[in-house]
């Protein structure tokens, strides 16, 4: 265990804020924010703790309904800040929250770096495949025949394929997750997070509303077959026939996390100098 | 807590059974109060009511499982290593069975159908059981359930005959052609 236990363990629900969700009922978000809570208060985390960061759409107003830190940004934008809250204060579980459309398509450049500079933290994307909250258009991962108002006859172009790009951009930690398997995703963001460097953790969540076909994902979803792989390359050739629909842990690395030394432990615990010393050192 | 041994002996512990009893509850309870907080932001009031009432009555049910033991000695278990046979305990309303437009019928029929899933948890636990105490306790908690089906069905009857979910919204979210 990489954060310190609470003396003061608390029950999944006391994890939760106040705030209401505004997700439509039956939303999958529910039960990722059930996930995580109970991840939570399997770990004994202290609330204070723990922070999350997201950017815009309807996963992204997951920080408010938790009593963690939080911080809602702009869309697609969640990373750097993750980044920079890591950096500054190692010693929080840092958890970076968005969705399909914020994370991989205007977040997508962050996407592939913060994979590649393996800070350590988790990010979880809660992917249903259309951008819901502006009621349903299609993302990155809508199949390529799927229709929609805005484009007619489907997107012409393959889906995004994240799993795919974490790995080869060098996320440390590779993981897919159903939000119709509450337990089983708590298990995998508990790894996610105890794994060191940039853990990368797709979920699977139907979005009901703009997306009723995705009802059925229930019958199709199905754990791997596979064994966690430890070694990049390896988890690439698997993946290369994922059906997209698998859940499971595909890949364990043992980078060293950006900022951190081998055994873990941040290298950057206090500035050096005083900002003025650098400011005196930068003028010509 | 698996109902079988390698040689097919009954093997429902009594802390096992307790144990899930209080996991299966506490989720119902979770899982209501998730649904009813929702309906009540989508302005299905009557459907969040009920909802509500449920979370209400499952959480009496939490209570007297924690009266019969602190949940605290217990064998400490995570979340993904109880014996369901379903991704999520069986008393649980699956969200993929939920809509906005769903009637107070319709919420009526899923929690019913919830709680004859728990009856037959509690039967089986009841059938596998390791010694009389466990198996007492078990056809208690199986009649506890029943006992919830016939209140629903009460409540049910109270109501006139209608769809699971409301016909026509005549603003809907999307209109695609």
């Amino acid at each position: 265990m990489r954060y310190p236990v609470t003396s003061n363990p608390l029950k999944p629900r006391q994890y939760k804020s106040d705030v209401e969700p505004i997700w439509c009922p039956g939303c999958g978000h529910f039960a990722v924010l059930s996930a995580l809570t109970r991840a939570w208060s399997t770990m004994k985390l202290d609330a204070e703790q723990a922070v999350m960061i997201s950017g815009i759409g309807c996963s992204s107003r997951l920080p408010a309904y938790a009593i963690s830190y939080g911080f809602h940004g702009v869309h697609g934008r969640a990373l750097p800040v993750a980044i920079g809250i890591k950096l500054a204060r190692p010693d929080l579980c840092v958890v970076g929250i968005g969705g399909d459309g914020d994370g991989y398509s205007i977040g997508g450049n962050h996407f592939i770096h913060g994979c590649r500079r393996n800070v350590d933290m988790t990010y979880i994307v809660m992917d249903n495949e259309v951008y819901g909250m502006t009621k349903g258009q299609a993302s990155p991962t809508s199949p390529e025949d799927w229709h929609s108002k805005l484009q007619p006859g489907g997107t012409w172009v393959p889906p995004f394929r994240p799993i795919s790009i974490a790995l080869a951009s060098g996320a440390n930690f590779v993981a897919r997750g159903f939000s119709g398997d509450p337990n089983g995703l708590a298990k995998i963001i508990i790894e996610g997070i105890n794994h060191p460097g940039f853990s990368f953790i797709e979920v699977l969540s139907p979005c009901i509303t703009y997306r009723p076909d995705q009802r059925g994902w229930k019958g199709k979803v199905h754990p791997t077959s596979l064994h966690t792989v430890e070694d990049a390359v390896t988890a690439l050739q698997m993946m290369a026939n994922d059906d997209g629909m698998t859940t499971g842990i595909f890949y364990k690395g043992h980078r060293t996390a950006f900022g951190c030394k081998p055994d873990g432990s941040p290298i950057f615990l206090k500035p050096t100098k005083d900002i003025s010393e650098i400011e005196a050192e930068l003028r010509p | 807590m698996s109902f079988m041994d390698e040689d097919e002996t009954p093997k429902v512990s009594y802390e096992d059974l307790l144990a899930h009893a209080h996991r299966l509850e506490t989720e119902a309870v979770e899982r209501y109060e998730e649904l009813a907080s929702a309906m009540r932001k989508h302005h299905n009031q009557e459907v969040a009511d009920f909802f509500q009432k449920m979370a209400e009555v499952e959480g009496s049910h939490v209570t007297k499982m924690e009266n019969t033991a602190d949940p605290a000695t217990l064998p400490a278990r995570a979340p993904w290593e109880y014996d369901w046979e379903d991704p999520e305990s069986p008393e649980a309303i699956p969200q993929d069975q939920i809509s906005y437009r769903l009637t107070a019928q319709g919420a009526m029929r899923l929690a019913m159908a919830a709680e004859r899933r728990a009856v037959n948890f509690f039967a089986k636990a009841a059938e596998y059981a390791a010694d009389d105490k466990t198996r007492a306790i078990a056809e208690e908690m199986a009649q506890d359930e029943r006992d919830h089906v016939v209140m629903i069905q009460q409540w049910m009857d109270r109501l006139p005959a209608g769809p699971d979910e409301r016909g026509e919204d005549m603003d809907p979210p999307m209109d695609q052609d």
